[in-house]
């Protein structure tokens, strides 16, 4: 059974954009800590709820460019999940890049420790 | 006063009235072609982000759209009047952080393979430098807001 798949469009809907985004931030947090070797089937699994939180935000936001921007942070997520190894760059980046969605997401930021900073 | 202005289709702001332009659909989005007025930029800033403001520069024009949540939101504006997609990339700026540290070269507009952008970061050293002119020319130098 796919991950959050009890997880209606409609229920999702309830949640404003910014506990959207900071639920599927949640999630990229759960993948940041999932970058060792060992850790590829959890940090597949993690991908995989983001781009269904993801998915269920794109269909529930009509705001064109936030569609558009949304399938293009999208595509990011998608990249890491396909990838054979795991790209903390990559992450750190795209966990950035999701933060700045809203002002209230972006207050998170603080809370983000670079790679190897 | 500019909150009367929206809805009414492209409308004039403050300061720089001739070249300042506003999205109806977004008030909070500026199209600008010359240097923004300070407590313009101050209220963009802290409409969103509090410490910084997204924008969209088009490299071939000259210009810029300021002050949206997403930069996708500036390049609709952009687009909408008449710019080309190759010729947006998209930034951030933080005022009172200095001339050198004020901008960010990230979007996630700019990821444009075809281009040779490859990531959400600007790599072409020519176009990151037509950016910071265009930046300090029209936003700022990276001085604190007023």
């Amino acid at each position: 059974m796919t991950q959050h798949s009890s997880l209606t469009p409609e229920r999702w809907a309830r949640f404003n954009l910014d506990q959207q985004i900071l639920m599927i931030a949640n999630e990229m947090k759960r993948a940041s800590a999932l970058m060792a070797p060992a850790d590829r089937d959890s940090r597949s699994k993690a991908y995989e709820r983001v781009l269904r939180l993801l998915d269920l935000t794109v269909a529930t936001r009509p705001k064109p460019t936030l569609r558009r921007e949304l399938l293009r942070w999208r595509d990011l997520v998608a990249a890491l999940f396909v990838a054979s190894d795991a790209e903390p760059r990559a992450h750190d980046e795209a966990f950035r890049c999701l933060l700045r969605f809203t002002p209230e997401a972006s207050r998170q930021l603080a809370s983000i420790q670079s790679p190897g900073g | 006063m500019e909150g009367e202005a929206a809805g009414a289709g492209l409308q004039m702001i403050g300061y720089n009235l001739q070249r300042t332009m506003r999205d109806p659909a977004d008030p909070g989005v500026v199209l600008i072609e010359r240097r923004i007025e300070p407590a313009t930029l101050r209220r963009l800033v802290e409409r969103h982000f509090e410490d910084m403001v997204k924008y969209v520069v088009d490299v071939e024009r000259g210009i810029a759209a300021v002050g949206g949540e997403l930069h996708a939101d500036e390049e609709a504006l952009l687009l909408a009047h008449g710019s080309r997609q190759e010729d947006l990339w998209g930034a951030n700026y933080y005022p009172g952080r200095g001339r050198a540290d004020c901008i960010e070269f990230t979007s996630l507009i700019n990821i444009r393979p075809a281009q040779g952008n490859r990531g959400m970061t600007i790599e072409d050293p020519s176009i990151r430098a037509r950016i910071r002119e265009l930046t300090h020319l029209l936003i700022g130098e990276g001085e604190p807001l007023p």
